[in-house]
């Protein structure tokens, strides 16, 4: 007889993987800010190789979560961490990377002692994101270091945020399942499906709302210290103005007058608004083809205990009755009809303490707010021949009922 | 570029706000739960399903759906998993639900104990899409369901019904029925004088007198003792007194007799103590169980000697037979039940217990009543 073997579910390796690559994106942007001053190279080229190289440390970060994991003994273990500072060195071509891979062993190895379950190297936080700021901020203040990192560290940052989300959201799934696995009957399966899938809808959807205007960013700010007289430069400015000035034509004035900068930002809002937009329904209008897809293969199926039927668009299924639309006059509406109808409403809910119920005919209506005498009889009757008469009320009966 | 991640900043977090308001709003449109059984009824000891619906009539998923109830304790799940026994069976069973879909759960179940079920309320919750928030509804739900008192096997049913039968024979009487006319013969000395066709006896020149069906009188009226309840061979004895009235019923009424029940248990929908009136016809025996089922046995009900001092106040019947089904020992019924019989023979099916001491049971006998004692 062979043991059975539990499967690891496919959102739990994700969000394994995902872990791993968290550590990474937090590396990435640090090493490329730091490589430069060890190497002594500050091109635009080399910064983007060293960030991108960066990213190489998810393969140790994965070979030390793999041996905290599997190997049970420390001579193992440690043997096993030989090897990843090795590997590191060996990827990264400098001995200096000796020390966050050490940093690495040895926090997995303490967290394993200490039975740490949620260790900050497998699990995203939304806090670790203020790390990204520390590259464009150095360069927005020294003008040495290039302005690359304003450029790349908000995709890192978009990325990073992503990921946290898509990690949050997977171990709350995780963590419902788990907590009710012991529940008879649970759809697991069905609810990781569902669960799983509105997630990565939002996440499209927020990839497509955070990475097209990021990708095409290339501003570069600096930070200018005040000058010391501020006349001086305007002065000469104008003069060169006035010295360069040649007279145009009419016609090229105005082809030459830059558009209105408030204008364009409105502009490239709207369109990007619109873009976001189209690729919303996009992703809705793929999800709903392909739900309409699947159903026309399969009409209903068995999960476990459960009998579970797709719905026909055109199939009247006997939902709760809709609360009907009370049948009142409108706001607008100031024929004789509707004043009886107001006005006869106003009495009764003055006179009583509570509304009455709608199933309440005029009678029982006013019977409920102890209405008598000749006035409330008149008043019936007008409300009656208001809302039941086929000709209904005139301006002479409202006249008389004053 | 400030201004860039500002916006997108908020256009995130405008994003975010709506799915999770259009979620809050949208969750329960067109959404239905529904609590049924899978049948009206079923008898004592047998098993029935119960079926959980979720219908999700519209274009939003619902990832995760947890359906709530309680229910009496006396239905037994079969898998109790997902159930917490105490006074009640508190059930959670968890869903979901994609686009417009349908989902039909079975829960089987054993109907422990006689009664009266209903399922009032529905308690269902949902999660967001990202699992955060939380949402609750309470959805009213009307269902119903009968466990009928249990069957009795036919062997043991068939002495006291035989006794009641052979009773029902021997005192067998015929009354003239006026309204059903048989024929018309010539008229004898001992004839009375109501019975003569005048017009037909002027038409002969000789007095001529109507024949009338006859009516065979055979009303049964089962008194039925729900007294005490709260230790376990009271409450056996108690449904042991049930369902002998309900076989009993059954089988009389399936063989054309009228029968009439009477007890001082209380009827659970109308509080007042159960008087089914008279029942005929095989047709009105599920009606007759249903009361039955109804039927709520407690202390302190009004004793069983007053109830058969009303009968007699009401019907001033002669020709009824009473069937006393009472498990009361130390109380003097027998009296009582030897007037309401007006001189008749009566029979009193007295459940007792197995282990009852001897110096406990009832020893007095009657001339006219016949005591049948059913051991439990």
């Amino acid at each position: 007889m062979t043991p059975k073997t539990r499967r690891i579910p496919l959102r739990r390796i994700v969000f394994i993987v995902l872990g791993w690559l968290h550590g990474a994106l937090i590396f990435a942007p640090l090493y490329g800010f730091i490589f430069p001053f060890l190497n002594g190279s500050f091109s635009r080229q080399d910064i983007l190789h060293s960030q991108l190289f960066g990213l190489l440390i998810v393969i140790p970060i994965a070979l030390s979560w793999l041996a905290g994991r599997y190997l049970r003994g420390i001579v193992p273990y440690l043997i096993a961490c030989a090897g990843i500072i090795a590997v590191t060195i060996l990827l990264f071509g400098t001995r200096l990377m000796a020390i966050p891979a050490i940093v690495l062993c040895f926090f997995r190895f303490y967290n394993r002692v200490t039975g740490e379950r949620h260790s900050i190297f497998d699990h995203a936080t939304y806090p670790a994101m203020l790390l990204f700021l520390i590259p464009p901020a150095a360069s927005f203040f020294y003008t040495d270091i290039n302005g690359i990192y304003q450029i790349t560290a908000p995709i890192f940052a978009a990325v990073y945020f992503l990921l946290c989300f898509a990690q949050h959201g997977l171990g709350r799934i995780d963590e419902y399942v788990a907590v009710n696995n012991t529940m008879h009957n649970l759809p697991a399966r069905r609810i990781a499906q569902i669960s799983v899938s509105t997630l990565a809808a939002i996440l499209v959807i927020f990839t497509a709302i955070l990475l097209p205007p990021l990708l095409q960013n290339n501003s570069v700010y600096r930070y200018e210290p005040p000058p010391v007289s501020e006349s001086a430069p305007v002065e000469t400015e104008t003069s060169d103005n006035t010295t360069e000035f040649v007279e145009q034509p009419d016609w090229m004035t105005h082809m030459d007058v830059k558009p209105n900068p408030v204008l364009t930002l409105i502009l490239s809002i709207i369109e990007y608004i619109l873009l976001a937009a189209v690729c919303v329904g996009a992703v809705f209008g793929i999800i709903f083809g392909a739900l309409r897809l699947s159903r026309l293969f399969q009409s209903s199926f068995h999960d476990k205990d459960d009998l579970v039927e797709n719905l026909r668009d055109d199939h009247a299924e006997a939902i709760r009755e809709r609360r009907q639309r009370r049948d009142r006059p409108g706001f607008f509406d100031r024929s004789p009809n509707a004043l009886i109808r107001r006005r006869y409403r106003k009495t009764i809910l003055r006179a009583s303490k509570q509304p009455p119920e709608p199933w309440m005919s005029p009678a029982e209506a006013e019977a409920h707010a102890k209405l008598t005498g000749d006035s409330i009889e008149h008043l019936h009757v007008l409300y009656e021949k208001a809302r039941y008469s086929a000709d209904g009320c005139s301006r002479q009966d409202i006249a008389e009922n004053r | 570029m400030i201004l860039t991640i500002f916006f997108l900043v908020l256009l995130l977090g405008v994003v975010f706000i709506a799915q999770k308001f259009l979620f809050r709003k949208f969750w329960d449109k067109n959404l239905d739960v529904r609590i049924e059984f899978d049948r009206d009824y079923v008898f004592c000891g047998e098993d029935a399903n119960l079926l959980e619906t979720i219908v999700n009539n519209k274009y939003l998923p619902l990832p995760v759906l947890e359906v709530g109830f309680d229910m009496s304790r006396a239905l037994a799940f079969r898998e109790e998993d997902n159930s917490t026994v105490s006074d009640m069976t508190y059930r959670r069973d968890i869903f979901t639900a994609s686009v417009k879909q349908r989902i039909t759960r079975t829960l089987p179940f054993r109907a422990r104990k006689r009664g009266y079920y209903r399922i009032a309320s529905t308690t269902v919750t949902s999660h967001d899409f990202l699992m955060q928030d939380k949402l609750v509804t309470h959805m009213p739900q009307t269902t119903a369901f009968f466990v009928l008192p249990a069957r009795l096997p036919v062997e043991q049913i068939r002495i006291p019904y035989s006794r009641i039968m052979g009773m029902l024979v021997s005192r067998r009487r015929v009354y003239d029925d006026p309204f059903e006319f048989a024929g018309i013969r010539d008229y004898r000395r001992t004839d009375p004088m109501k019975h003569i066709n005048w017009k037909a006896s002027a038409r002969n020149g000789s007095l001529l007198v109507n024949l009338h069906e006859s009516t065979l009188s055979q009303q049964v009226v089962l008194l039925l003792d729900c007294e005490g309840t709260g230790s376990a061979v009271t409450d056996t004895l108690n449904e042991t007194s049930i369902s002998i009235a309900a076989a009993l019923a059954a089988r009389m009424l399936q063989d054309g007799i009228s029968v009439t029940i009477c007890s001082n248990g209380t009827d659970i929908l109308t509080g007042k103590p159960l008087h089914t009136g008279e029942l005929t016809g095989r047709s009105t025996a599920l009606h007759m169980r249903r009361q039955l089922a109804r039927l709520v046995c407690k202390n302190n009900l009004p004793p069983m000697d007053g109830i058969m001092r009303a009968e007699l106040e009401r019907s001033g019947k002669e020709n009824n037979l009473y069937v006393l089904i009472s498990k009361e020992q130390k109380l003097r019924l027998l009296p009582t039940l030897e007037a309401l019989a007006g001189g008749h023979e009566a029979v009193w099916i007295l459940p007792e217990d197995r282990n009852m001491p001897e110096r406990h049971k009832m020893t007095e006998t009657s001339k006219h009543v016949e005591i049948v004692r059913w051991m439990v």
